[in-house]
């Protein structure tokens, strides 16, 4: 090890070790996957914030939200219609694409995929810090929304045209256009990325990693990044197309000018719905990485994970129309939808069965990236069963724009991919950081994580059959609701306790980033390769030789080894003269 | 029960081909079920409505529900009555933006999309009062667009439709 470090340090020493090459225009992958994580986290703070805004008012309408009178001096820190607008609309929209993609796609993208499959970096680096920093630009026009005269959108995350397309309707006119903006400049960032990460899986995996062979997670984030490339494109269009409408005087959208109401909601729901399983994929990855590990047990129907993923992937697209039950499209593609819905939903339960097959027999060590990964999984399944109630027609005719849409939506984005980005952060950070993180503020963190998320979302699912509507500004305005609003108070309470309880991740993840213990070279004793490299790896990942690749990556617990764990690179009892070639 | 403790290994095990079909069989049959019971429904409620000569003229704007009785060309905002055990057509249009025709107790919702006629269709078996919310964002009046729907006996409707309705002529089931 010390004799490969050796050369590693020589043949490198020649870089270029400026600051600003460093740390700000860095092209080193694991130096991108930082600068997307913290831009992810930064992000989950104003977006957590704008969520706790709308819960407050759904709680006690009306009433100043404390702290908020700072800015918002008119009113005295009391939301209006239009504020609240903004801030449901600016919390997912930030939530979606500035929070979960670039720490699930963009950090553990650019982590993972060169450290698992024994590459030295990206295929195209300098495309890589390009696409960090086209991201990056589009988080600050995101964030400049906010200081526009108007104030920023306010038609919804999915900004349903004519209400987003025409600035009158909602009084909005910069901040709209700045949301049009900012997702067409993160539209390139991404394709910038996805390219990245498919040539990079397939043209530069170590000798010996054959695609069967592959961690599922890379598998998770090979898939996603095609998803990216196709899906990405569909929404960069419809938004300039949208801009186009609002500032050139073209009619994509509005009927005034012959324009299609619908043609949005086609354009928008077939990139959503991929994208809902972008964000999800990776976090299936994660889990699938981190339950064997800390299972001690080869993952249970690895091929299984890996085809039914490719399925998710294809059905993604012919599922969108779920959307659009009573959008006024026609009523046997309903139907139609109907089926293909229903279908998606296997793969999905395939997914959970190898999981729980995982477990079955395994030797469980809850540690905080396993705890957080078990909660990915429960809250999966019950974000999993009530799309199913979306599914069938002539349920969802009812529950459509209810808060029971609210809650699966939670469950799977927060439930699911939020506990997955969270998992992934607790187990990669050895790694990444080179440093532990602490295991009993870990703990805490995730005990308040999962209680205080049921406490906040679960109850959702009621009041949704009960009929609230999502996005209303004051659920007291309404007779049938108001029955309810005791419910309303009880998620709030959830959602600041909820809010409170990350302040131990905020604290946990910067003491342990200065002062954390110095992580092992394999703290998880996890067969996979970034764990033979340096913790944290240096440029290049490896010294002289990238290893060489014998076994699939989930080979625990085999009666045969000594250790219930067998890396990738072990070199099989008489192979070892091979290592070197 | 799998917990780690020491001196004990974990099951070594890839997988197992029969478990992987039957979980993939058994949600399969699940879902088809589902559908099967979905689709006719659905079909019921938006392939095939009942036939109705009660039709009432429903167009949405920022902030209110524009109603026209049958027979009538006055306008009531936010306001619709109906006869109770009667089919009721709602042709459905918006002015400006995509609203949505939600009445929580007849379990009915369709968006109302402006350059469009769309027919929405519910029976009432009970008289009484029931609230009519916009459930698609509208903007920032969205919360608060609201209406009532009125559902009267037959006689009641009579004598509330004589006394509120202009007697004039041809206006009629429009369309």
């Amino acid at each position: 090890m010390s004799a490969h470090a050796a050369t590693a340090h020589t043949a490198h020493a020649h870089h270029d070790t400026s600051f600003v090459r460093t740390y700000v225009f860095s092209t080193d992958h694991k130096m991108i996957a930082r600068q997307f994580l913290f831009m992810g986290l930064f992000m989950m703070i104003i977006g957590g914030l704008l969520a706790l805004m709308v819960r407050w008012q759904l709680a006690w309408p009306e009433t100043a939200v404390p702290g908020l009178s700072v800015i918002l001096k008119d009113t005295g820190g009391i939301l209006e219609p239009s504020t609240y607008n903004m801030a449901f609309t600016m919390h997912a929209t930030i939530m979606i694409f500035f929070v979960i993609m670039p720490i699930l796609a963009g950090a553990f993208g650019n982590f993972c995929i060169p450290l698992m499959i024994g590459a030295r970096d990206m295929a195209f680096p300098t495309l890589n810090m390009l696409s960090f920093w086209v991201t990056a630009t589009a988080g600050v026009i995101m964030l400049s929304g906010f200081f526009v005269e108007g104030g920023h959108a306010a038609a919804g995350w999915t900004s349903y045209a004519p209400l987003s397309a025409v600035p009158q309707y909602t009084g909005v006119n910069w901040g709209q256009n700045l949301w049009c903006i900012a997702l067409f400049v993160m539209g390139i960032g991404s394709m910038m990325g996805s390219i990245n990460y498919i040539t990079t899986i397939i043209n530069m995996r170590a000798p010996g990693m054959h695609l069967f062979r592959m961690p599922l997670v890379v598998w998770s984030l090979f898939i996603t990044a095609i998803l990216l490339l196709l899906a990405l494109p569909v929404l960069t269009s419809a938004v300039a197309m949208l801009l186009f409408d609002r500032t050139l005087g073209t009619s994509w959208f509005a009927p005034s000018g012959g324009g299609e109401p619908l043609l949005w909601q086609h354009l928008f729901w077939y990139f959503g719905h991929p994208e809902v399983y972008i964000l999800i994929l990776p976090a299936m990855g994660i889990a699938s990485e981190i339950l064997p590990v800390f299972s001690r047990k080869p993952i249970f129907g690895y091929h299984a994970m890996a085809f039914s993923m490719i399925a998710i992937a294809f059905l993604s697209w012919i599922v969108y129309g779920h959307h659009m039950f009573v959008s006024g499209m026609s009523p046997s593609l309903g139907m139609a939808f109907t089926v293909t819905t229903m279908v998606i939903a296997v793969p999905s339960a395939i997914k959970t069965f190898n999981w729980l097959g995982t477990l079955w027999g395994g030797r469980i060590q809850f540690t905080v990236p396993m705890l957080f990964a078990l909660g990915f999984v429960s809250m999966f399944v019950i974000g999993g069963l009530s799309g199913i109630f979306m599914a069938s027609t002539p349920v969802d005719i009812y529950i459509q724009d209810t808060y029971f849409i609210v809650a699966h939506i939670h469950y799977v984005v927060f439930g699911g991919s939020i506990f997955g980005a969270f998992a992934g952060i607790y187990f990669w950070f050895p790694k990444m950081f080179g440093r532990m993180m602490n295991p009993l503020l870990g703990h805490l963190h995730f005990w308040s994580t999962f209680i205080f998320f049921n406490w906040t979302f679960f109850p959702m699912h009621i009041i949704g059959v009960g009929g609230q509507m999502r996005r209303i500004y004051n659920p007291m305005q309404y007779e049938f609701l108001q029955h309810q609003q005791h419910w309303n108070v009880f998620m709030t309470y959830g959602a600041l306790m909820l809010g409170a309880g990350m302040i131990l991740f905020v604290i946990n993840f910067f003491w342990s980033l200065f002062a954390g213990k110095k992580a092992p070279l394999n703290p998880w004793n996890s067969n996979t390769l970034e764990w033979t490299a340096p913790s944290p790896p240096p440029h290049l990942n490896w010294g002289a030789h990238v290893p060489t690749v014998y076994r699939g990556p989930y080979e625990y617990s085999d009666p045969d080894a000594r250790e219930d764990f067998l890396p990738q690179s072990q070199a099989p009892v008489g192979a070892g003269a091979r290592r070197h070639h | 029960m799998y917990r780690d403790r020491p001196g004990r290994r974990a099951r070594y095990t890839h997988g197992n081909t029969t478990l992987e079909i039957v979980w993939t069989i058994v949600p399969a049959l699940i879902l088809v079920v589902l559908t099967a019971l979905s689709a006719p429904a659905w079909s019921k409620i938006k392939m095939t409505r009942p036939p109705s000569d009660f039709v009432v003229d429903v167009t949405a704007k920022q902030f209110n529900w524009q109603v026209k009785h049958p027979n009538s060309d006055k306008v009531f905002l936010d306001e619709m009555h109906v006869p109770v055990n009667k089919v009721i057509h709602v042709d459905l249009k918006s002015q400006d933006v995509i609203h949505s025709f939600f009445v929580p107790q007849f379990r009915v919702k369709q968006d109302a999309v402006p350059g469009r006629s769309i027919i929405a269709w519910f029976e009432v078996t009970k008289p009484g009062k029931y609230e009519w919310p916009c459930a698609e964002l509208c903007g920032f009046g969205h919360s608060g667009m609201r209406g009532w729907i009125y559902v009267h006996s037959a006689e009641d409707y009579k004598k509330w439709a004589a006394e509120n309705l202009t007697a004039e002529t041809g206006g009629g089931a429009k369309k």
